[in-house]
């Protein structure tokens, strides 16, 4: 082999392989060896060292030393900046990097589409020609539909890339998305926005905005004495931050894991509780049945911070408000009355000393009620033992669980976005979450928080500036949401789309096919030719974030820490760097003095127009000096949301949903979920539970080209030996797994880990991964109304899915 | 003296096998072959487990050169190409292999690799470190302790880049070093211990 | 001396196809160990096999011939000859096995610049060599009618032989890693190697015999039939005594036995036990039946056959399952694994040797055959014609002359 020699062996065949694969007529493409010379002619042989964050998308946003040799990237090590070890970490998927930058499944120039959409077939072009056919395509669609008619739309990886292109386009963008809020729908209205609520100068953005954000950080978690993980799995879904709850368990907190397969968290917990999947809220109204039978509840954080002694009217189920007669939908609260015991009398709820949190009061010949007595009679028609029966949790240890949660002195309740946040129940149990603080108090104290650590680390994160563009230019908002694109009316024409969103964002993704097949014209801009790029017209090939034309790829703000994303190598093959892909486009539209020159310019500007005092005197300069990475100078606390105040109108925790009295869901309610439910009718047809999950050796549906990590997993189905039996299957079977809205192929193998009557998943597997099909046709895409009432609106409920596995 | 040596905590290993592909990276090791791999003990299947649900457990074991104070692979090699070190490592001499694999047939614990074709490499070129020797076809190769590191003060970077803490690494020779300290607590496993081979690296339960 | 034209076919045959096995090897050397059915798993196969197999098939020829001297056994002297070719050539292919299965042949001399005392390979090359110069002078002694000397070299054959058995055991007998560990391995390996070598030296008597190259009366076939009962007698008493030590705990080693008894190498296992110990003892029991030739030449061909499935079973076997069993398993190495992915990995064993083994294997066997040949060709026929021309004559046809009187 030609070892540093620029050629190689392999590298020609996989540049063959690339052509062979696509059906392409030979034209631009290129094997990776050529390449690769090109890319190292000019450098020194001797060794160069860059620092970059690496991914967004799994949270957990190393940053990491790169040494290069050669014009290649040839080590990865974690940033030995860091001080503390939490933070200088490394995973599987970081180093595999190595060969994935180099991957055969890499887009090398630009595609140009010359089968059926939907074929892969594609010709290689120049980038003059692909931005004149995209150009031309853009003013046609803008002649005929407007500007808003085109939508510019991002996978969540690559959406800090694009803060140029839409505004430069006036693009319909997305709003809110639909994934990872269906808890946070239920939980973070009752919690309100954070800001302010901490104790330290540093914000954490997005805290009560409906994403089930953790109330602490997860170095906090240390101070835990008992930690419930209910259908999260951190040891795969935030790798590189998950030894937290290592030390936390080191440190004396005892681990309870819920979740219904054997997953690492389960493994690693002090004990693992097997729970019937989509029955979480059932769980959390148990132990709150519990909690308040046994009278476990802290009456003086109910008392002082709830709503609890929120007096409602018994007709219209509204809050008595002061002044005037309480209407529905009013949202100028925060003067809610409750009754004070000290003066017995009725008053501002601020103004109480004593608020009741029960008894009955009639006002003007209206009768009142106290939230908490509604909220005991509710849960009266769900005592701990339907919550057994439905959860199959039994009840000893439903109350095991609920007694330690109460009396541990600091708990903390640890979710995920995985299991039960993908049923159509989400938001109520995200609404028992909050109704389990609201007892307990359990909040904004060492040791004490509630919600997702599974996608991030959410310690603090600082503000950045932003581009300013000059007076007209920005961008539209998406009328409809991405996901429903397929389903409802609207005005889209042509998409711009980055990262194979469609696949991995939409369920049920036949019918996402089928709406990109009847758009006027698709550009994709990826890495990889991934399952979206089927569908395209145009395919830009976007460099990694290693790659840039630049010395700087990028700035962020996370975790506590300002860090910087320094160039490795120049971009590879025929491809650009998304920076510079925007700024072409904007230059062609004559829209150049609109947007940066550089990413330096860009990065400086974000620094230096920071409105946030806890990054002050970060500079480019300071940044590069500290091998990119410097700390917010609130790092030094732990941050801890939810103090002293709620960032509700009242401030208190607001339990009682009057928005949600059209569906009975004012106070949390037990309802099976939509598909997946034991009773549903659908189980005679298709009696398997479909469960996806993250993988440790992947980001959605990234890295599934990577040969390294290819080697220890595949895109295979795994069963309990129950149901395998049950269908005659043995490991390293054939099988097709189907449903009413599709089917897929691939191989089965048995996994004692699996819940009886469930199948599992890694979620996120191209279509070249499986042998037929995708993975993601399966998937439920219905939407319930109320949902759309919710402060996130509708969600997906990607898990609510039922289907039968047959032999293929 | 010297005597270097890895300690594994299994309980905070989530076999996450980020080491797997660091120990690949660093010492440029081909495709079809690893130095160091974590297989979940007992289970036919990754991040499977033993028993039938729900009465399941498991162990994920990163297994790579135990480094054994009495290294059944040295004593077979016919030509002192492997040999254990005078820090304690047990090494092999690339140009003194004859490729005889009685050290493949002699090693308790399957961690030697053979270089059975013209080593492949993906991405096509020479990664890792620049110091690590590139190998030819036709020589057993496995965990150096990462030589090339150790060798100058650095640590192994399966042990730089574990996400989970879980690896300790140290001189057992030294009673002060942190190692030293764990080896001395009761709950060590030693791998296949009735072999006999003494292996420095030690794992805690 | 004029070869016959039969003879003269053979041995073409017998050139071309061991020009094809050289060829193999050579394609083998540029493209790496790769291209036979070995893996990181199972790190030995077909070549250590026959290695196995041919040092003990050397031993036979050398322990018959050694014998006649030490315990002065006059009726097997005739045989000495034959069966010194017999144990040279074999031994030379059991070095040549060894040789090809090197991945790095090219540091070979490293052996000698370097030397670990401590490996049993190393001595088994030493033995092998002192063994190998034993059977060279043997050969020349013997060819030369050097009586004295070949009686004295005979106190160090015998030992030597025994020991190049045991230190090729060791190789294997030594690992405590592998089923492999156990004290009897070494008499197990005498004890295969004095019944197949001394099968294969009864075939190739008789085809001696029949090429009308050296006399084979069926007095000695009988005796060595009867010496080949007890032999293969003593070799299953061994095994039996192994198989016993494995099953009875019902711990550790009995999951080995279950791979042989039931599992992949069964079918090696359970053919050594019929039909290379008990039928070719059976046969060889009775007195009247040592007489047929047909049925002495069947029964060796059963123990040779026998006792290299027992090389088959006793060196796969310990590949099968790895101490440390957990998923994904090893790393192979092989071409296939290179391709990434699941074929990266094996839980467990396996093997089938491919293509380009087989034929290597079969060219070191012509190459054996054709020395064997030409070797009896040149030193029994050359010096039985010169003895003839002295008068001292042999029938013309002995063999037939002799199988007439059965
Ligand atoms: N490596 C990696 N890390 C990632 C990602 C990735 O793709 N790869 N994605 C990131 C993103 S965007 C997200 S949203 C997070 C998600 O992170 P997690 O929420 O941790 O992810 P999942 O693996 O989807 O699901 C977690 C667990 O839920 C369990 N589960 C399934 N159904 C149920 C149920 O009904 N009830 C309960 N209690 N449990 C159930 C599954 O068995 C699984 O163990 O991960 C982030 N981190
Ligand atoms: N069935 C099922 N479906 C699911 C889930 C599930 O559990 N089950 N999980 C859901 C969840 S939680 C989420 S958050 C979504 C995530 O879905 P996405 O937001 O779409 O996933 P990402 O991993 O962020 O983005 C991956 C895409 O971005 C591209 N990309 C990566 N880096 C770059 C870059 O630098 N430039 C450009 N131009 N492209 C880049 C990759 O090639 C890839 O196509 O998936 C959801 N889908
Ligand atoms: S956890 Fe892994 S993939 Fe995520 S940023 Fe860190 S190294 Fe990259
Ligand atoms: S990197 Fe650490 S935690 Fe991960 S598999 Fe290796 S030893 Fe275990
Ligand atoms: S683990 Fe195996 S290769 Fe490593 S020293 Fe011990 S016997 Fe040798
Ligand atoms: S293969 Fe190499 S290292 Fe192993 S025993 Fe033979 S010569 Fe020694
Ligand atoms: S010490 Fe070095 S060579 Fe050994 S397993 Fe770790 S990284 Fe690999
Ligand atoms: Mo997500």
């Amino acid at each position: 082999m030609s070892g540093t020699e620029g050629i190689s062996r392999r590298g020609f065949l996989k540049g063959v392989g690339t052509v062979g694969a696509l059906g392409a007529l030979a034209g631009g493409m290129t094997n990776a060896g050529e390449w690769l010379s090109s890319a190292s002619a000019g450098e020194q042989p001797d060794e160069k060292v860059a620092y970059l964050y690496h991914r967004d998308h799994c949270g957990c946003h190393c940053s990491l030393k790169c040494t290069m040799r050669e014009g290649r990237i040839c080590l990865i090590e974690p940033n030995d900046a860091y001080q503390d070890k939490f933070y200088r970490h490394v995973c599987v998927k970081g180093i595999s990097e190595i060969q994935h930058i180099y991957s055969d499944q890499r887009v090398q120039t630009p595609m140009k589409r010359v089968g059926e959409r939907g074929e892969a077939q594609f010709v290689s072009i120049s980038w003059d020609e692909a931005y004149d056919l995209l150009i031309e395509n853009l003013k046609k669609t803008w002649d005929k539909y407007g500007h808003e008619a085109v939508l510019m739309h991002c996978s969540s990886e690559c959406r800090p890339h694009y803060s140029l292109l839409p505004a430069v386009l006036g693009a319909s963008t997305q709003g809110a998305v639909g994934i990872d809020m269906g808890m946070g729908n239920g939980r973070d209205p009752a919690f309100g926005p954070s800001k302010g609520c901490t104790d330290a100068p540093g914000e954490y953005a997005g805290l009560g905005a409906g994403w089930n954000r953790p109330t602490n950080e997860p170095r906090d978690l240390i101070y835990s004495k008992y930690i419930l993980l209910v259908g999260n799995n951190v040891f795969h879904s935030v790798l590189s931050r998950s030894s937290m709850l290592l030390d936390a368990q080191e440190a004396g907190a005892r681990l309870v894991a819920v979740d219904p397969h054997y997953s690492q968290v389960a493994a690693k917990a002090d004990e693992w509780v097997p729970i019937q999947p989509g029955t979480d809220p059932a769980l959390y109204l148990g132990m709150a049945s519990v909690i308040v039978d046994k009278k476990l509840y802290d009456e003086d954080f109910m008392k002082k911070r709830t709503d609890f002694p929120f007096l409602v009217n018994t007709q219209t189920g509204l809050r008595l408000r002061a002044g005037e007669e309480p209407a529905a939908g009013k949202t100028d609260a925060g003067d809610e009355m409750v009754w004070d015991l000290a003066t017995d009398s009725l008053v501002r709820h601020d103004q109480a000393s004593d608020p009741a949190l029960s008894g009955e009061r009639i006002i003007d010949g209206v009768t009142y009620r106290t939230v908490f007595d509604l909220f005991v009679e509710n849960l009266a028609s769900f005592p701990v033992e339907k919550a057994s029966q439905l959860t199959h949790i039994p009840v000893e240890k439903l109350e095991e669980i609920a007694v330690d949660y109460a009396t541990s002195g600091a708990s903390s309740l640890v979710m995920g976005y995985g299991g039960n946040d993908k049923i159509s129940n989400a938001d109520i149990g995200g609404h028992t979450l909050a109704a389990l603080v609201a007892l307990t108090g359990m909040i904004g104290k060492p040791g004490a928080s509630v919600g997702c650590f599974a996608d991030g680390f959410h310690g603090y994160q600082a503000t950045l500036g932003s581009w300013k563009f000059p007076e007209g230019v920005k961008s539209a908002t998406l009328k409809t949401k991405f996901f429903r694109l397929p389903y409802e009316e609207n005005n889209i024409h042509m998409a711009i789309i980055a990262g194979d969103s469609p696949m991995n964002r939409t369920a049920n993704y036949q019918m996402t096919e089928k709406w990109l097949s009847g758009l006027d014209f698709v550009c994709a801009i990826d890495m990889y030719y991934t399952s979206y790029t089927d569908y395209a017209d145009l395919i830009l090939p976007a460099a990694t974030v290693f790659e840039s034309e630049g010395d700087y790829n990028g700035v962020e703000a996370y975790g506590g820490y300002v860090t910087l994303r320094e160039k490795c190598i120049d971009p590879l093959f025929d491809s650009k760097s998304d920076f510079q892909i925007q700024v072409d486009i904007a230059q062609r539209l004559g829209m150049g003095d609109a947007v940066p020159d550089s990413f330096e310019q860009l990065i400086r500007t974000m620094l230096d127009t920071s409105p946030d005092e806890t990054i002050e005197g970060i500079t480019l300069e300071s940044l590069v000096a500290n091998q990119g990475v410097q700390a917010q100078s609130c790092q030094g606390t732990i941050r801890r949301g939810y103090v002293d105040r709620f960032g509700t109108p009242s401030q208190r925790l607001e339990l009682y949903f009057e928005n949600m009295l059209p569906y009975g869901q004012q106070l949390p309610v037990w309802e099976p979920p939509m598909e997946a439910g034991e009773d549903n009718a659908l189980r005679k047809k298709y009696p398997l539970y479909f469960a996806t999950y993250k993988s440790k050796f992947r980001i959605h549906n990234q890295y599934w080209d990577s040969a390294w990590n290819n080697q220890f997993e595949s895109a295979f189905i795994e069963m309990n030996q129950i149901d395998m039996d049950a269908r005659g299957l043995n490991s390293g079977d054939e099988v097709r797994i189907v449903n009413d809205r599709g089917e897929f192929k691939t191989k089965v193998l048995h996994n004692e880990a699996v819940r009886p009557g469930c199948v599992r998943m890694p979620s996120g597997s191209w279509k070249k991964n499986v042998d037929e099909g995708c993975f993601q046709y399966m998937s439920n895409s219905d939407v319930l109304e109320r949902h759309s009432k919710l402060i996130m609106g509708y969600m997906i409920s990607f898990n609510d899915t039922l289907v039968e596995v047959e032999r293929a | 003296m010297t005597k270097l040596a890895i300690a594994i905590n299994l309980h905070r290993c989530t076999g996450c096998h980020t080491c797997v592909n660091a120990c690949k990276m660093q010492n440029n090791v081909p495709m079809g072959m690893l130095w160091n791999r974590v297989i979940t003990e007992n289970s036919a299947v990754s991040d499977g487990v033993e028993g039938t649900y729900p009465n399941i457990s498991r162990t994920t074991i990163p297994l790579a050169c135990q480094h054994c104070e009495n290294p059944a692979c040295q004593k077979v090699c016919p030509t002192g190409a492997t040999y254990k070190d005078d820090m304690g490592r047990v090494e092999i001499d690339y140009d003194k292999c004859i490729g005889c694999r009685m050290c493949m047939a002699a090693c308790p614990y399957n961690v030697r690799v053979f270089n059975w074709n013209e080593p492949d490499r993906d991405p096509g070129f020479n990664y890792g470190d620049a110091r690590v020797p590139v190998r030819s076809k036709g020589v057993v190769e496995k965990c150096t302790l990462c030589k090339e590191r150790t060798d100058n003060g650095q640590v192994p970077m399966c042990v730089e880049c574990c996400p989970m803490e879980a690896r300790v690494y140290g001189d057992l020779d030294d009673p002060n070093s942190e190692i030293s300290k764990l080896r001395a607590k009761n709950n060590v496993r030693i791998l296949l211990e009735d072999m006999g081979t003494k292996p420095q690296v030690f794992y805690l339960e | 001396m004029q070869l016959t034209s039969k003879t003269k076919g053979i041995c073409i045959l017998l050139g071309v196809l061991a020009a094809i096995g050289v060829g193999t090897w050579i394609y083998q050397l540029v493209n790496g160990l790769g291209v036979t059915g070995m893996s990181n798993v199972n790190s030995w196969g077909t070549y250590i096999i026959m290695f196995m197999l041919f040092v003990g098939l050397s031993a036979g020829g050398l322990i018959v011939a050694s014998s006649a001297h030490v315990f002065n056994i006059e009726s097997f002297k005739p045989l000495a000859l034959p069966a010194v070719i017999c144990s040279t050539v074999c031994i030379c292919l059991a070095g040549m096995f060894i040789l090809i299965d090197l991945g790095g042949i090219v540091r070979i001399w490293r052996i000698l610049t370097g030397p670990n005392f401590v490996s049993p390979l190393l001595w088994d090359m030493c033995v092998i060599t002192c063994y190998l110069v034993i059977n060279i002078l043997d050969l020349v002694w013997i060819s030369k009618g050097a009586e004295e000397k070949v009686r004295k070299l005979s106190y160090v054959a015998l030992p030597v032989a025994i020991l190049v058995h045991s230190v090729t055991a060791w190789i294997f007998g030594l690992q405590i890693a592998r089923e492999w560990y156990t004290a009897i391995m070494a008499p197990i390996f005498v004890a295969s190697a004095l019944d197949s070598g001394l099968a294969l030296l009864i075939v190739c008597l008789v085809a001696l015999d029949r090429a009308g190259i050296a006399e084979f009366p069926v007095k000695l076939q009988n005796m060595l039939g009867k010496l080949l009962a007890t032999f293969v007698a003593v070799d299953a008493f061994f095994i039996g005594c192994e198989v016993l030590t494995m099953a009875y705990p019902g711990a550790g080693q009995a999951q080995a036995l279950a791979i042989m008894a039931t599992g992949e190498t069964a079918p090696f296992f359970w053919f050594e036990m019929i039909g290379g110990l008990l039928i070719p003892f059976l046969l060889l029991a009775g007195q009247k039946r040592r007489n047929s030739t047909g049925l002495v030449v069947t029964a060796s061909l059963l123990v040779v056959f026998g006792v290299f499935c027992k090389r088959c079973w006793l060196l796969l076997t310990s590949f099968v399952e790895p101490n440390m069993y957990g998923a994904p398993g090893i790393s192979l190495g092989t071409h296939a694994a290179q391709t990434g992915g699941r074929a990266t990995w094996a839980l467990t064993g396996s093997y089938m040797p491919t293509l380009p083994e087989v034929v290597i294997v079969i060219g070191v066997l012509a190459l054996g055959g054709l020395a064997f040949t030409l070797l009896s060709q040149y030193l029994i026929k050359g010096r039985t014609q010169t003895q003839g021309a002295a008068g001292e004559a042999h029938a013309a046809k002995p063999a037939e002359a002799n199988r007439a009187a059965v």
